[in-house]
């Protein structure tokens, strides 16, 4: 198998995961698919001397994102409420994901890093700290006030 | 809403998501080839011409960053507790030696020199804009047409750039060919253009060789099905004595 059909099938059986991620952290489908995609770019740049190709996807996609929402910081804040959608996106079809756009859009995007890290990856409070370098008390914190966020907007 | 109930949920809501697989690989292969061509396009000045003028201040960080460096910001900035660079033989850890013989040939002598080793027909440089001509002490860039396609001719001091196993991706490899740290990489398409090189890291430089199959670097139609200068060509060029005194 050459190098290039390594790197096609590793992407291929994980983008399902990556693409799930990605929509969590941008809660819309264009973002996450372009997050995606920058994702896989920068894994196939570095294939050759990637020692876990998994972790290294997941950890360059937060960054990644973290990295575009912090050039977007001037322009764009967390909102509390979710303002009206255009357009349909198939990826929200779902209530519950209208819920979960809702929550996540509330918080700000190192939290909603933390969020993903821990409890849809589910990284430990070390892994995450490590790979967004934080300490593990920071990302306790930001994983309580995301939970809270959650607890207050979540429908029982 | 306790850490159970969040996994639940956040498993629950993406659950039903369905990316298209293919089309986002295939996608984030050729962001992927994009990147590394710019990467080996060697300089800046070269680069304008492969990626256009938009991309050049990017080429620019990745050339003063080495991907090895702690300052560099790829991926996105934070330091990473999880990537682990594999050992190489080259050992990419250590910086390169500085240059340490004198470059023997200005822009002119060069394309000269190269018209006298190829078979095909070799152009003038180009010199108007995107591109440019570079004559510092250590570096040579050029770009010239081979057969009405366009080529590059790159001479960097090894100091300033990714190493050999850095830019090698996928879709090359790096290897030790007569004591020489050699890149071949290619043939790849990006940006509608298919092309090849050759770097060659030796005397404290790197020497690199690309060819395309369009006149131009970039979102033209081809000339022909592959760069007309084929990878021992390149080789050749890019291992020769001649451009060292």
């Amino acid at each position: 198998m050459t190098t290039d059909q390594e790197y096609e099938e590793f992407a291929v059986a994980r983008t399902p995961q990556l693409y799930r991620s990605a929509w969590l952290l941008c809660g819309d489908r264009h973002g996450a698919e372009d997050l995606v995609q920058e994702t896989l770019a920068k894994v196939f740049v570095k294939w050759k001397r990637i020692d876990n190709p998994a972790a290294y996807a997941q950890t360059t996609l937060v960054r990644t994102f973290l990295s575009q929402r912090r050039r977007k910081s001037n322009h764009e804040l967390p909102y509390a409420d979710l303002p009206d959608q255009v357009g349909s996106d198939p990826a929200a079809a779902s209530d519950l994901r209208i819920v979960l756009q809702d929550v996540l859009a509330g918080l700000a995007p190192l939290d909603r890093a933390v969020l993903v890290l821990r409890y849809s990856d589910d990284l430990s409070v070390e892994d995450v700290a490590r790979r967004l370098g934080l300490s593990p008390g920071a990302v306790k914190n930001r994983s309580m006030r995301a939970l809270e966020r959650a607890r207050e907007r979540t429908p029982r | 809403m306790n850490d159970h109930e969040i996994t639940a949920l956040l498993e629950r809501a993406g659950s039903g998501l369905r990316p298209e697989v293919a089309e986002l690989v295939a996608g984030g292969a050729a962001r992927g080839r994009t990147k590394l061509r710019r990467r080996r396009a060697g300089t800046a000045f070269a680069a304008v011409a492969v990626v256009g003028v938009v991309g050049a201040g990017l080429v620019a960080t990745q050339l003063h960053q080495r991907p090895g460096d702690s300052t560099v910001t790829d991926p996105a900035g934070a330091p990473s507790g999880t990537v682990t660079p594999k050992p190489t033989a080259a050992g990419e850890r250590d910086a390169p030696p500085a240059p340490d013989a004198a470059l023997a040939l200005g822009p002119d002598g060069i394309r000269d020199q190269l018209a006298a080793m190829l078979p095909g027909e070799v152009g003038p440089i180009l010199r108007e804009p995107p591109y440019s001509v570079v004559s510092g002490r250590y570096d040579r860039v050029l770009h010239f047409r081979y057969q009405g396609t366009l080529a590059t001719f790159v001479i960097a001091p090894a100091r300033s750039m990714a190493s050999c196993q850095e830019q090698s991706g996928p879709d090359g490899s790096c290897t030790v060919v007569d004591g020489m740290e050699t890149l071949v990489w290619g043939p790849t398409t990006a940006d509608r253009v298919t092309a090849q090189g050759v770097a060659v890291w030796r005397h404290g430089y790197i020497v690199s060789v690309l060819s395309y199959n369009a006149a131009e670097g970039k979102d033209v139609a081809p000339l022909t099905a592959e760069p007309p200068l084929s990878l021992a060509m390149l080789t050749d060029i890019a291992m020769s004595d001649a451009w060292y005194s």
